[in-house]
């Protein structure tokens, strides 16, 4: 093999290691859970089956043993019910550990070396598959898998024709039985659409083959296709199952229909794998043809004015409203691409939640909601550890212990929940728990401990804004510190790492009842609609998800609208007081303005209306970060209010407004906070 | 009446093996041939009512006979008879419309009752 190829292919199977290892885990929690089940084990079998073929053929030995020696196991467990037990599951969640770590060794070109683990492992194996000697067939997978959709479809294309699984076992006829299932096949191919077969491709099959199955699609019924197979077949019994059949699970063994959400195996759905760095390339392209649409938009406003005898200026004019199009569906497009359900990481918990459970000596019961919601591949990897650090929390400090449960009155078994959702332009991500919860009173009195609030201040707080002292840094609740979580640095960590992708944590509790911990993300952070304003010669990007109206303030209406209450402006709107703010004055730019438009926003339920002199209207706008110059000792310092920039049509920059930001530094400190000026 | 089998065959061991399985049963041997050629003559003097054929013959195998049999006559019965091991051409007669196939060596049963097979199916 070329270096190169070598390179690819390694590459390719690392990839592919990583999905069957987490179909695998997978697999084993819920054997452990739910006990010996086919489907599980058949699951398992074909993606140790799988492990093995393509470690075997990178050379990768003692990769492809042990997965050998699982795949034994495993034919064991089908073929011999009733023999799984508590040595077999640890047996294989080591195995997988050990196979993991054998995957790192080979991300990093690490060379085998004796491994008496791996022995030690082939041996328990080797014990446990040799308890009864009985030799069974390798390759005994046997099903035709139809996925549910697949199933629909076949039933809504085929009305007016039947649809038939057959199949038979050759027992009688020892030789050449792949020659009757051929003939059959040959036979029946005369007589409507052949679906599927096992095996899939019976003109490579060769000798042996004891069973057959398929499934066809005919206008004849089945008395003809019983004739039509009888004459094949001499001697030996076949089964014909109608659809209704198969949708009453009459079929048989030899037939599955597959969910699709326990792995995409995916023989209905073609996909390729692409480098996510590609992917990325192409988001940064699609921004700058964005950004250069803008601009052409921009151009075409000056052109449509000035030359409407210009043909050239009118083919040009009529072409860009196109060019417009098109690039929003390739951004749209791309964005698709990079969308990943949160699943793909939610499978990753139940392992986790399994080993910390057993090291704390906790019961736990982990429940997924919402698995397939979609979020930004990037911002998803970013949510992972936090996530890991809540779960942790959730187990070591949140859920009791079973006895102390019992004791309370509450189930042992303490339940802990990953749901995810979208809400508007968020995609929320929970962490719940049915555990002890978080008591108001104690992260008051740890805070004012810690210095991190004053008497006074902790007096006048209530209990949703003490939650949220947890989320400081250098706050810790728990009494304990161990290697799991408590360590002092921790929720204060999962705050600063989502807020970095523009996300809010939130936390609710109820003492004795339990925690609900929330990330609440941005459903994409590069490209996004916005509402361009203007004030004293700037303009400003608001984020079209933050806005709910904007209203015409002049001087006939600007009474009714803008009140002041307690000597600071408000706005009434659809029966809502809400605290208003000139923008102008927020980043002291100078005089404020009585007539112009109030735009009203607001996140998560909490409002601000913005005035502003001027609305420039709506634009696809690209995000690009200020990380690099804005943020505590960076060059602009901290600058409340503005989350990032974009690159107007005309070339020109604008920034963007964080309305969060804003509603905070209101809440904070009213008009008192300190605040740097801002023109650009 | 007994119906007519052709018998086409090389080796006239087989020959004489399928013959006697096929007299005892009270089938008519229409001829032997053996080769594809010979086959061919045969089919159109005697018009069986199902041909036994080799696959392996010289001059012109068993396959080729079948196809131009079948071009003479498509409601022909044909099938093959061929060693073990060569699933491959069984599965190109089956492909160019043999009927079923017998293999070899062969145990009377079963030449029976493939044989009954084809003659009472369409």
């Amino acid at each position: 093999m070329e270096n190169i190829d070598f390179e690819k292919f390694k590459k390719l199977f690392l990839q592919e290691a990583d999905e069957q290892l987490e179909i695998m885990e997978k697999a084993v929690m819920q054997l452990e859970e739910n006990g010996e089940e086919r489907e599980i084990i058949d699951e398992f079998f074909r993606m140790a089956h799988s492990l093995k073929g393509s470690a075997g053929s990178m050379g990768y030995t003692p990769i492809a043993n042990l997965t050998h020696e699982m795949e034994n196991v495993l034919d064991k467990l089908r073929n011999s019910p009733g023999i799984l037990s508590d040595d077999i599951i640890d047996l294989l969640f080591i195995s997988l550990d050990t196979l993991k770590h054998l995957r790192e060794n080979v991300e990093k070109g690490l060379p085998e070396t004796e491994n008496p683990e791996i022995d030690h492992l082939l041996q328990r194996f080797g014990e446990i598959t040799s308890k009864d000697s009985e030799k069974k067939e390798t390759d005994i997978d046997k099903k035709i898998y139809l996925t549910s959709q697949e199933l629909k479809n076949l039933k809504e294309k085929n009305q007016e024709k039947n649809v038939f699984f057959i199949c038979f076992e050759l027992i009688h006829q020892k030789e050449m039985q792949s020659m009757v299932a051929f003939l059959v096949l040959n036979n029946l191919k005369d007589e409507g659409e052949i679906i599927k077969t096992y095996p899939p491709h019976l003109d490579e099959v060769e000798g042996d083959l004891p069973f057959f199955s398929m499934l066809i699609c005919t206008e004849k019924q089945t008395d003809e296709i019983s004739r039509v197979i009888g004459q094949s077949l001499e001697n030996e019994e076949f089964k014909i199952y109608t659809l209704e059949d198969i949708e009453n699970g009459k079929s048989g063994e030899y037939f599955q229909e597959v969910k699709e959400s326990f792995s995409q195996r995916g023989e209905s759905r073609e996909s390729i794998r692409v480098d996510i760095e590609k992917v990325d390339q192409l988001m940064k392209l699609v921004g700058e043809l964005v950004i250069d649409k803008e601009r052409l938009l921009e151009i075409s406003k000056g052109i449509k004015a000035n030359s409407r005898d210009n043909l050239e200026a009118q083919a040009l004019l009529q072409t860009i409203p196109h060019v417009d199009f098109i690039a929003t569906e390739l951004h749209e497009s791309v964005m698709d691409i990079r969308m990943y359900p949160v699943g793909s990481i939610f499978k990753r918990f139940p392992r986790l939640v399994r080993d910390i459970s057993r090291q704390t000596g906790k019961d736990v019961k982990l429940k997924f909601s919402g698995e397939d919601t979609e979020l930004d591949r990037t911002i998803l990897q970013e949510v992972f550890d936090p996530l890991v650090h809540l779960v942790r929390n959730a187990i070591d400090h949140g859920i009791e212990t079973p006895d102390r449960r019992e004791k309370e009155g509450k189930p042992s078994q303490g339940l802990l929940a990953l749901n995810a959702w979208q809400e508007e332009n968020n995609i929320i991500i929970e962490v719940k728990d049915d555990g002890a919860g978080v008591d108001p009173e104690k992260i008051k009195s740890r805070a004012l401990e810690k210095g991190l609030i004053t008497a006074k201040e902790g007096e006048e707080m209530d209990s949703e804004s003490l939650l949220e002292l947890i989320l400081e840094p250098g706050f810790s609740t728990s009494e304990t510190v161990n290697d799991l979580s408590g360590r002092g640095v921790g929720m204060d960590v999962v705050r600063t790492n989502i807020e970095k992708l523009d996300g809010e944590v939130e936390i609710t509790s109820q003492p004795g009842e339990g925690t609900s911990i929330k990330i609440v993300l941005p459903l994409t952070l590069a490209i996004v609609q916005a509402l361009m304003v203007r004030e004293k010669g700037n303009d400003y990007a608001i984020p079209l998800s933050a806005i709910f109206e904007t209203i015409l303030v002049n001087k006939n209406n600007r009474r009714e609208v803008i009140k002041t209450v307690k000597s600071r402006e408000v706005v009434t709107w659809r029966e809502q007081v809400i605290p208003l703010i000139r923008l102008g004055e927020f980043f002291q730019l100078g005089n404020s303005h009585e007539e112009g438009f109030l735009i009203i926003g607001g996140v998560k339920g909490r409002m601000v209306a913005i005035m502003v002199e001027g609305v420039i209207g709506e634009q696809e706008i690209v995000v690009k970060s200020l990380g690099d110059f804005m943020g505590k000792d960076k060059l602009f310092g901290e600058i409340p209010g503005i989350s990032g920039a974009t690159i107007k049509g005309n070339g020109e920059v604008a920034l963007i407004l964080d309305i969060q930001g804003i509603l905070k530094s209101f809440k904070k400190g009213g008009d008192s906070v300190e605040r740097q000026s801002t023109g650009c | 009446m007994g119906k007519k089998i052709l018998i086409v065959d090389d080796a006239s061991f087989m020959r004489l093996n399928l013959r006697n399985i096929l007299e005892s049963q009270d089938y008519e041997v229409a001829g032997e041939a053996t080769n594809g050629n010979e086959a061919i003559k045969l089919y159109k003097e005697t018009e069986p009512d199902l041909v036994t054929m080799d696959i392996t013959m010289p001059e012109k195998d068993g396959i080729t006979a079948m196809k131009e049999i079948l071009e003479i006559d498509s409601s022909a019965r044909v099938l093959v008879i061929s060693a073990m091991g060569q699933e491959a051409y069984i599965k190109k007669a089956i492909v160019a419309g043999a009927k079923h196939f017998i293999v070899k060596p062969f145990k009377k049963d079963n030449v029976v009752q493939v044989i009954e097979k084809v003659l009472n199916g369409g």
